[in-house]
Formats: C-alpha cells, structure tokens, sequence
C-alpha cells in the first residue's frame, strides 16, 4: 500500500523516491502475497471442505443435495448475519436483531393460523413490523443517544415478552395452518435445482455489495462507522446513516424470521436468539476475509457458509455434534486474532522498509 | 479552554466563586442532581412499602423480603462480574457463560466423576480464572475487541458443557447436603448467599473507593492514553478486571448449581440481560454517569421489589422482561439527559467563576 505513493509519483528531481520504490515493492511482495492468500483463506477452506469431505464421504457427504441442505440450513444464520453486519459497519451493534427474528416468526404464524390472513399480506405485516422494531431502535441509538448496545439489548427485551405473553395461550408453539401451507414453499421450493433460501441470500449479498460498496451511500456509512467525528466535519450527517442501518438491519431480520417460520412450519418461544451470536461470529469472521479489517457482505456470507461445511463435514466423518459451538467459537478468537496480528506486521515492516529506504538516502 | 483563563487570585474572586459554589451545592439544580441521584434506592424503598401496605400478608413479610433477596444474589454476581471490565471501559458477554459452566460442573462432579465436595467446588471454579486470563490477554496482545474474544469464548464454552451434559438435563440421583448447603443453608437466620453478595459488594466497593489499584481502573477506564500519560499500564487493570470479572462469574454459577441441585444446558444464560439492565441501571445512581458497585446492587433489587410486588398483583409472567426491558431503556436515556445536563450546568458555573474573576484581575492590575 505504502509502496504505491512514490510508485505513481513522477520521479522527483532527488534520486531519493526512486530509490525508495525498488526495496519497499520487493519487500512489500511477500507480505502482499500472503495478505492475498489471508484475504482469501475462508473461500479456500470453503472449497477444500467442500472437495476433502466429498472425497472421504463420496456417498453421504459429497452430493449436491447434502450439499444444498448444508447451505440452506443456514440460511437465517446467514441473512441475519448480513443483517448485522450493516449497523456494524456504521459502528453500531444491533443485539435485538435475534429477537427480531423471534417476533417475527411469531407473528407471522400467529396471522396466519389465527388470523386466516393472506400469506402474502402477512409476510408484509411482520416486515413492516421488523421495520418498526428498527425505526424504535435506530430512534433511540440516534436522537435518545443511548449506546446501541444498551438500547438494542433493551428493545430485545421488551421484544422477548411479546413472544411469551402471545404463545401464552397456544402453550408455547404454533403451527402453520394447512391453509397456508403453501406459504412454506418460499422456504422449501427451488428454482433451477437451486434451493430458494440460497438465491434469497445470493440477491440480497448482491444487492448489500453494489449499495454498500459500489455506491457513495456505503462509502459514507463506512466512514460514519470508522471515524464518526471525520465524517461529520467532511459533511456526512451520521445519525442519518445510522439511522437507516439499523431499519435496514431490522427489515433484513425479519425477512430472516419469515425464511424460520417457513422452513420449520412451527414458531415456539425465542427461535431466533440461538441465532444472534453465530451471525456475530460470521459477521466477524467476515471481516478478516475479502476486504480484510471491514466488515462486507461477501465476506460474512463466505464466513458462516465455510463454517457450516467445516462443521457438517466434521460431523459427517465422525466428530461430536457438539463440536459446533467449540469451532464457531475458536474459529471467530483464532481468525480476529490473525488478522490483527497480520495487521500489526504489515505496520511494523512498513515502517522497517521506510527505516531502511531512509538509512540509504542518508548513506548516499 | 484554549483560552489562558486567568488563575482567580485571592480577595474579591473568592465571594463570587464561592456563590457560585454555594448553589452548585445547595441551588434548585443541585436539589434536582440529588433527586436523580438517590431516584433508585428511593423507587425502590417506595416499591417496596407500596406493596407492603397492599399486600400486608403476602408482600410485606419478612419471609417474603427474605426469599427476593436471596433469589438475586445470582444476578447481583452476574452483574458485578458485568461491572468489572464496564469500568475498564471493555464489555465481557462470557460472562454468562463461564456461570453457566461452573453451575454446570458443580452439579455434575460429584455425581459423574464421584469428587469430593470440597474437590468439585475446587475443579468447578478452576477454569473461571482462566477464562478470564485468556480473554483478558486475547484483549491485550491481539488487541481484539473485548466484544469479539467473549463472544468466542461464550460460543466455546457452549460446546464444552453441551459435551458434558451430552446435550440433555442432567439430575444426578443424591447431591450431597455439604454442596447444596452452600446456597441452601441459613446463617443467622438468613440465607447464606446474602452474605457473599453483601461481603463482596462491600469488599469490591472499598476496592474501588480507596484501594489505589482500584481508583487506578477507574482511571484507565475513563481515559486510557491520559493514564498511560501518567504512568498507569492499563493493559494489566484490564486484565485484572477480566480475571475477577469471571471469578465473580463462577461464584454465581456456584451458586445457581448448588441452589438448582440439577442443570440443563445452557441453564443460566438468561442472566445475561438482566446482569446488563443493572449494571446500565445502577450507572445512573449513586454515583451518577459512572458504572458503580452500590448502584449496581441497588438497581437489581429495586427492580426485583417490582417485579414480585406486580407479579403478586397477577402480572402475567411474560411482563418481566417487559418491566426489564423498559426499565433499561429509560434509565439510560434518563441518565444520558442527566449528564448532558450536568454538563452543561458546569459550563454555565465555569462561565460564572470567569465571569467573577475577570473584573477582580482588572482591579488587581
């Protein structure tokens, strides 16, 4: 990175620049290759699970359905991810998102067998609602100004009383009626041999990617996020970035919430809270991969999909089911840790080649 | 700032600052200060003799004030553990988790690996201080968020105790008495409990009053270059506040295991929320704007005399988290008003004092 400057620099009248560019680009070739190879390291586990696991289990393990059921399982886990990576990269933690799930997918059941709605109609009530539940939080992160931690884990809260005092009378579990069983098709169906929860999550990564990080909107927010004070003095009002995150976050939850309520037919109590710390940790573990030290989209998809494969081929070969959380859990420590140490390395040879290219000036 | 105020000299400066001073303590706004200040203990105080009078033979029993205390002396634990790093400025969500697994290994000890009491309290608090060691130094080295590496641990542990438990409830057959006496037993008529939680809140408040290591964390919380600038390694009161983050931690999920006498996986990870609620709750008491010990144990139990007092009335019980829930937002927001207020009342006096003492430097001159 730090080679670039005198690179693209016309020569200087002092030999100096020039002679800075040949150490620093050779030096800077290792570390380049290998952030290349770090960058891209949970893409290539992905496809090394992928082959590895086929080529041990061929008859359990490497089928496209297995395969597809792996990924679609993961489904929420993944939107819900990309849910929160978007307030995340605004600086702002979203702990209600889990919640929002949960909320939805009760609702969502409970007009459906209780109030005979329209699937159709329904599925759009209960993402208004999630929208709501967003414009609540994002109201009390920016204009209250309480610390979005504090105010999501509130809002959370008072969300986990909706479910129980709703499910109260239905002990603790509905289920999809036979009338609108059809609605369980946007879950289960398929287009192309493709099931639809991955085109779902491949359209929304898409979408995130070309807002986020294409479009000026997401360079904004991702300075709101970095450097709040920055921005606000190079006119970019945050609150309003903040703002939309969190709806933004709040709605994509939901939409996750309607994937839980289709895929599983039933809703019972807190469904989507298990939910909220493995979507942090691929949000996390995204952000070491792709644009490494951002968050991004692309990144957390890959993230929770190569720790889903890893996990399941583990499994399919032998290991504890109970395996998961422990590799999740490592996996996030093991993969931060990694990446802010490379992070700190990069630092530290910079400044040695900037040390060593100034020695020689002062030499010659 | 920027601007060389002049240093207010002695004589005439003095009344005007004085003034100044004398309504900063005993003036309206002062009076509103310690309103909020005391807002919480008085709430409670009053939540309590409210249904005191309602409910003269179910509420107000000393029976009934006996059974609230003791029921929170775990979250007291959790949200002291939760208060440690909050000083030091880091969140610890493991918290939770390293309860859960000390519950977890205190109820099955004895039974699957026929330790003895004192053996299975040993070999269930012993992976708490480590926990916290590994998060606090993961923080320090890699300088990770804190938010991440307990996220991870929480995660990890999850695993460790689902492996136990092999994924179902555990009842063992016989619990010895010795082991569930530690939260079941009474000492001077009370519950024994009560007496960790009021021995370690006192001992964490002097801590944090007059210990110089603990006003130190307080410092290395509220401004962690100012204090490397004056000689404090903050580095090593974050760690610190790791390690006794989870050793508090352990000592609740000691007591929920042996209170419980049986364990289901993930059994005590609901305390998290509430720990949280009261560690913010009591941040806007006593000592307003700073995460603080007594405010912390006040808000737990004002928001228990509550919560029973209602539940008394027939509040359904889905209304608890709602009450939680509410209770949290409202005292942070009231809280950031609070001090939004203050300082801009401090402004107001700084502005007063210059005021005083610019005429003073004129006659001096």
């Amino acid at each position: 990175m730090k080679a670039r400057v005198p690179e693209r620099e016309a020569p200087a009248v002092d030999a100096g620049p020039v002679d800075m560019v040949t150490p620093a680009s050779k030096g800077a070739f290792g570390v380049r290759a290998a952030e290349q190879v770090g960058r891209f390291a949970l893409l290539i586990l992905l496809i090394a699970c992928l082959i590895g696991f086929s080529a041990v289990r061929p008859q359990s393990f490497g089928t496209l359905d297995n395969v597809f059921t792996i990924l679609g399982g993961q489904a929420e886990v993944v939107l819900l991810a990309l849910a929160i990576t978007i307030p995340l990269m605004a600086g702002s933690f979203d702990f209600s998102a889990g919640a929002v799930v949960s909320t939805t997918t009760v609702a969502l059941l409970g007009l459906l067998a209780d109030s005979h709605l329209e699937p159709a109609l329904a599925v759009a009530a209960v993402v208004g609602l999630a929208l709501l539940i967003g414009v609540v939080n994002a109201f009390l992160v920016t204009v209250v100004r309480i610390h979005s931690l504090v105010a999501t884990l509130g809002t959370a809260t008072v969300l986990s009383s909706f479910w129980t005092w709703y499910l109260g009378p239905h002990s603790g579990l509905i289920v999809i009626p036979p009338a609108a069983a059809s609605f369980e098709a946007l879950a289960r169906g398929s287009l192309a041999g493709v099931p639809l929860p991955l085109i779902y999550i491949a359209v929304v990564v898409l979408a995130l990617e070309l807002v986020l990080h294409l479009a000026p909107v997401g360079r904004r927010l991702y300075v709101a996020g970095a450097n709040p004070r920055a921005a606000r003095l190079s006119g970019i009002r945050t609150e309003r970035y903040v703002f939309a995150s969190f709806v933004a976050a709040a709605v994509l939850a939901g939409v996750a919430g309607v994937m839980l309520a289709a895929r599983h037919g039933t809703a019972t109590p807190g469904d989507g809270d298990p939910l909220l710390f493995p979507a942090f940790t691929a949000a996390f573990l995204g952000a070491t991969t792709i644009r490494p030290g951002r968050f991004n989209p692309t990144g957390t998809a890959i993230a929770a999909f190569a720790l889903a494969v890893f996990v399941a081929g583990l499994i399919a070969v032998g290991a504890s089911p109970y395996l998961q959380p422990v590799l999740n859990g490592g996996a996030l420590i093991v993969a931060v840790a990694l990446s802010a140490w490379s992070g700190t390395l990069r630092i530290s040879q910079a400044r040695r080649e900037q040390l060593r290219a100034l020695r020689r000036r002062a030499a010659a | 700032m920027s601007q060389a105020a002049p240093r207010p000299p002695g004589g005439p400066v003095r009344s005007g600052y004085s003034l100044a001073r004398w309504r900063a303590r005993f003036g309206p706004d002062a009076l509103v200060a310690g309103a909020g200040r005391y807002g919480i203990p008085a709430f409670g105080i009053l939540v309590a003799v409210f249904f005191s009078a309602l409910r003269p033979d179910t509420y107000g029993t000393l029976e009934n004030f006996r059974a609230i205390l003791d029921t929170q002396v775990v979250v007291v634990f959790v949200a002291l553990a939760i208060m440690l790093p909050m000083v030091v400025g880091e969140f610890d969500l493991s918290v939770a988790a390293v309860a859960t697994l000390v519950a977890t290994l205190v109820v099955g000890l004895p039974g699957k690996q026929h330790l003895g009491v004192v053996a299975s309290i040993v070999v269930a608090l012993l992976p708490a201080p480590l926990i916290g060691l590994v998060n606090g130094l993961l923080v320090v080295r890699f300088r990770i968020s804190a938010f991440v590496v307990t996220l991870g641990t929480s995660t990890l542990l999850a695993g460790i105790w689902l492996a136990y438990l092999d994924g179902k409830q555990y009842l063992p057959a016989s619990i010895p008495d010795a082991l569930t006496g530690i939260s079941r037993d009474t000492l001077l008529g009370l519950p024994r409990p009560l007496f960790y939680a009021a021995i370690t809140a006192a001992l964490l408040w002097f801590f944090f009053a007059y210990v110089r290591a603990g006003r130190r964390m307080q410092m290395a919380g509220s401004n962690r270059a100012a204090a490397r600038l004056v000689g404090i390694r903050p580095e090593r009161y974050l760690v610190a506040s790791f390690v006794g983050s989870a050793l508090l931690a352990g000592v609740a999920g000691l007591i929920l295991g042996t209170e419980l006498g049986s364990i289901y996986p993930g059994e005590g990870l609901s305390l998290l929320l509430p720990g949280f609620a009261a560690v913010f709750l009591g941040a806007t008491t006593i000592d307003p704007g700073r995460f603080n010990v007594l405010g912390t144990v006040v808000a737990v139990y004002a928001v228990a005399f509550l919560v029973s007092g209602l539940q008394q009335l027939g509040l359904a019980p889905w209304a608890t988290p709602l009450l939680n829930g509410v209770a949290l937002l409202l005292a942070v927001a009231l809280s950031t008003l609070a001090i939004r207020a203050r300082q801009g009342r401090a402004r107001r006096l700084q502005l007063e004092i210059l005021k005083a003492s610019v005429p003073a430097e004129g006659a001096a001159g």
